[in-house]
């Protein structure tokens, strides 16, 4: 179904809840709220929104029957749906949402991970063993008494 | 109506946290310096030169602030500054400036850590503090970036610079880097 069927089949059914007094005043505005039974959005703003009014709801839109979970019901904004967007369980799951797998060898060095990964190359194994090698060596007596000025009260807190 | 708070009061608590703070951090300033000067000797004069700047003028410090940074800052200052005004002569009792005379291992697919180090010192100084920040102590970008004073677009590519450059001082190319990942072990 193309995203403009789907809006209007959306709007039909937010009216259909308006009529039945299921649709709550949302915030303070005297606004009427737009709120799209498909995808949950209401129209104050931000792409996601979380909705503890719809906890128990269920809608069938296009055949998909929709059962809001028992706890916060996550909805989105359905501004930038496509028609091959899916749609289960009210939540729209936008194809560019899913994450994009790295291809290993063709950018080897490109992103250069920071210390701490797993399966480190020659280079970045050899950079954390040069900093173990410093780290394991034991911390000057004079650096520590220089620190330990900072604990020491300021000449002007004697009168304290 | 409240009385407020004496600064005083905290200070002690404050200053406790920031000691132990900076001794935390110093085996990271330590290498850093070392990857700068590629000497010990004169990276630990470089760390104590830090430490008393820092302390010297800890009441610019901020608190909540981002204390690594601030004293990487400094040291990085310390350092270049040094290097402007030629004070800080030559010295090579590690061998370190003797390692820049850099032989390629004759052995190609032998590498080893030494030839790493002699491979790490030919880079240049921007090129191993970059590499050092983010690849050894795991310093992330933006703070790599506040560090040296630049965009973090251009830590970005002095790091993938660098790792190419020490990958072709050590004759190896992207998909020996590759296989190495996956093995996990020195060639």
């Amino acid at each position: 179904m193309n995203p403009p069927g789907r809006r209007n089949l959306a709007w039909a059914v937010w009216l259909q809840l308006c009529s039945e007094k299921k649709v709550p005043k949302l915030g303070n505005s005297d606004a009427r709220p737009r709120f799209c039974p498909l995808t949950g959005h209401t129209g104050h703003g931000g792409v996601t929104d979380t909705m503890d009014v719809w906890r128990t709801m269920e809608v069938t839109i296009g055949g998909v029957r929709m059962t809001a979970p028992r706890g916060a019901l996550r909805v989105r904004d359905m501004s930038d749906c496509s028609s091959g967007d899916h749609v289960q369980n009210n939540i729209v799951k936008l194809p560019t949402q899913e994450p994009s797998v790295p291809e290993e060898n063709a950018n080897a060095w490109q992103e250069f991970s920071p210390a701490g990964d797993p399966g480190d190359d020659f280079l970045t194994r050899n950079l954390k063993r040069a900093f173990d090698e410093v780290a394991a060596e034991a911390i000057p007596e004079e650096w520590l008494a220089m620190l330990q000025q900072l604990e020491a009260p300021p000449p002007g807190d004697n009168d304290a | 109506m409240l009385k407020p708070a004496d600064p005083r009061a905290e200070r002690p608590c404050h200053r406790s946290r920031l000691r132990a703070e900076m001794v935390d951090l110093m085996p990271s300033l330590r290498a850093f310096a070392r990857s700068l000067c590629g000497n010990a000797a004169v990276a630990d004069d470089l760390v104590q030169d830090t430490l008393v700047k820092a302390l010297s003028n800890i009441d610019r410090f901020e608190p909540g602030s981002n204390l690594r940074a601030w004293l990487f800052t400094i040291l990085r200052n310390t350092f270049y500054t040094g290097l402007r005004k030629g004070k800080r002569e030559i010295e090579d009792p590690d061998g370190a400036f003797a390692a820049r005379v850099f032989v390629p291992p004759n052995q190609p697919g032998v590498l080893d850590y030494e030839d790493f180090k002699a491979a790490f010192v030919r880079l240049s100084e921007d090129h191993r503090e970059a590499l050092t920040l983010i690849g050894a102590l795991g310093v992330s970008y933006e703070d790599a970036a506040e560090i040296c004073g630049c965009a973090i677009g251009t830590i970005k590519s002095r790091v993938n610079r660098a790792r190419a450059h020490l990958a072709e001082l050590l004759g190896l190319n992207v998909v020996d880097l590759a296989e190495l990942r996956r093995s996990g072990s020195n060639p």
